[in-house]
C-alpha cells in the first residue's frame, strides 16, 4: 500500500528509471497514467473502440519490450503517443486491405458504455459538432481532437499524424476554421 | 507582461477551455474574447467539441497489465529454452571444429611405421653435403678446405 502511493508520486521519468530496472509495478503506474490518452489517440485515428482497445495493448506491450531503448529525449507520454498512432495506422491500413473502405467513411461510433437512452438524450448540436468534425481531412481532424480533448502540445500531435510541429498548429488552426465554415453552412 | 497578439492568443483557447491556463494567462484570455468576437465563437465550438470526450473502457488499464504479463511470462520461457539450445549449439560447433583440425594434423605415423625417417635422413652422403662438393673446382675445394683449418 504504501509502495503504491509511493509510486503515485513519483515522476513519469523516475518511473521510467524503475521500469528500466526491471520493476513491474512501476510499468503497471505508467499504464494507469497514460491508458486513457493512448487509448482516445487510436480512437481519434480509428474511429472504433474495440480496435483502439487493441492497438492501446499494442502500444504498450511494444513500448515496453523497447523500454531499455528509451533514453529520456521527450516525454514517455510523447514516446507512447508516438508509438500508438503508429500502431492505430498499422491496424487502419490492415483494415482498408481488408474491406477497401476509408476510415473517413466509417460512421462515428458511440462509446460501448452508452446506453440506448443516453444516445437519444445526447445533446444533438455537440453530435453534429462530432458529425462535422469527421468531414475534415484525417491531419485535421486528429491535430483539432488531440490539441482539444487531450490537451496535446503540437509537438506531440506532430508526433502522432508524422508531420512537423509547425505543420501541426496549421492542421489544428485550419481545421478550426473549416469546421466552422461547416457549422455555419 | 505584454498580452500576445489574437494569433498567438488563439494557441492557448484549448488549454484555457480545460481549465488548465495560470492566472495570467487565463485574464489575458478573458480579456481578449471580451472584445473579440472571432476567438469568442472559437472557445464556444472548443466547448462544445471537448463536452463529448470519449470515455475509457473500465478494464481497458486492466486488460493492458495482464497483456504485459503474459508477454513477459513469454518473453521468460522464451529465454529459458533458448539458453540451453544455445548450449547445445555452441557444443556441436565446438566438436565439429575440434574435429576438422585434428584431421587436418600432418600424420605422424602411427607405431609399427617408421616415425623418424621424415625428420631423420638415412642417407650419409646427404650428411656429408657429397652432391654439393661435386661440381667445385679444385681451387673452390681447396679454398673451402682452407676455411674449414684444414
Amino acid at each position: 500500500m504504501a509502495e503504491n502511493s509511493l509510486r503515485n508520486s513519483l515522476s513519469d521519468d523516475d518511473l521510467v528509471r524503475l521500469v528500466q530496472s526491471g520493476d513491474r509495478r512501476a510499468m503497471d503506474e505508467l499504464v494507469d497514467r497514460h491508458h486513457g490518452v493512448v487509448f482516445r489517440t487510436c480512437v481519434a485515428i480509428l474511429n472504433d473502440e474495440d480496435l483502439a482497445a487493441d492497438a492501446s495493448q499494442n502500444c504498450f506491450i511494444k513500448a515496453f519490450r523497447a523500454i531499455d531503448r528509451f533514453r529520456g529525449e521527450a516525454a514517455i507520454r510523447t514516446w507512447l503517443l508516438a508509438i500508438a498512432g503508429n500502431e492505430a495506422r498499422g491496424l487502419l491500413r490492415k483494415i482498408k486491405g481488408r474491406r477497401e473502405q476509408s476510415i473517413e467513411d466509417v460512421v462515428p461510433v458511440a462509446s460501448s458504455d452508452h446506453d440506448p437512452s443516453e444516445q437519444v438524450t445526447l445533446d444533438a448540436e455537440v453530435a453534429r459538432v462530432r458529425l462535422v468534425l469527421l468531414q475534415l481531412p484525417r491531419k485535421q481532424r486528429l491535430s483539432v481532437t488531440l490539441r482539444i480533448d487531450e490537451g496535446l502540445s503540437f509537438r506531440e500531435i506532430g508526433e502522432i499524424i508524422e508531420s512537423s510541429e509547425g505543420a501541426a498548429r496549421v492542421n489544428y488552426h485550419h481545421g478550426i476554421r473549416r469546421l466552422r465554415e461547416l457549422l455555419e453552412s | 507582461m505584454i498580452p500576445p497578439n489574437c494569433a498567438t492568443l488563439k494557441d492557448l483557447l484549448p488549454e484555457f477551455v480545460r481549465g488548465e491556463l495560470g492566472d495570467e494567462r487565463r485574464r489575458w484570455v478573458v480579456e481578449h474574447v471580451t472584445i473579440c468576437a472571432d476567438c469568442q465563437e472559437e472557445v464556444e465550438l472548443l466547448q462544445r467539441i471537448g463536452s463529448d470526450t470519449v470515455r475509457v473502457p473500465a478494464g481497458l488499464a486492466y486488460d493492458i497489465k495482464d497483456a504485459l504479463a503474459r508477454d513477459h511470462a513469454s518473453a521468460r520461457r522464451s529465454v529459458r529454452w533458448r539458453v540451453p539450445a544455445a548450449a547445445a549449439v555452441a557444443l556441436a560447433l565446438g566438436t565439429a571444429v575440434v574435429w576438422e583440425r585434428v584431421r587436418s594434423l600432418p600424420e605422424v605415423g602411427p607405431l609399427g611405421r617408421e616415425p623418424f625417417a621424415v625428420v631423420w635422413p638415412s642417407d650419409d652422403a646427404d650428411v656429408a653435403g657429397a652432391p654439393i662438393l661435386e661440381g667445385l673446382s679444385d681451387d673452390d675445394l681447396m679454398l673451402l678446405f682452407e676455411e674449414l683449418g684444414g
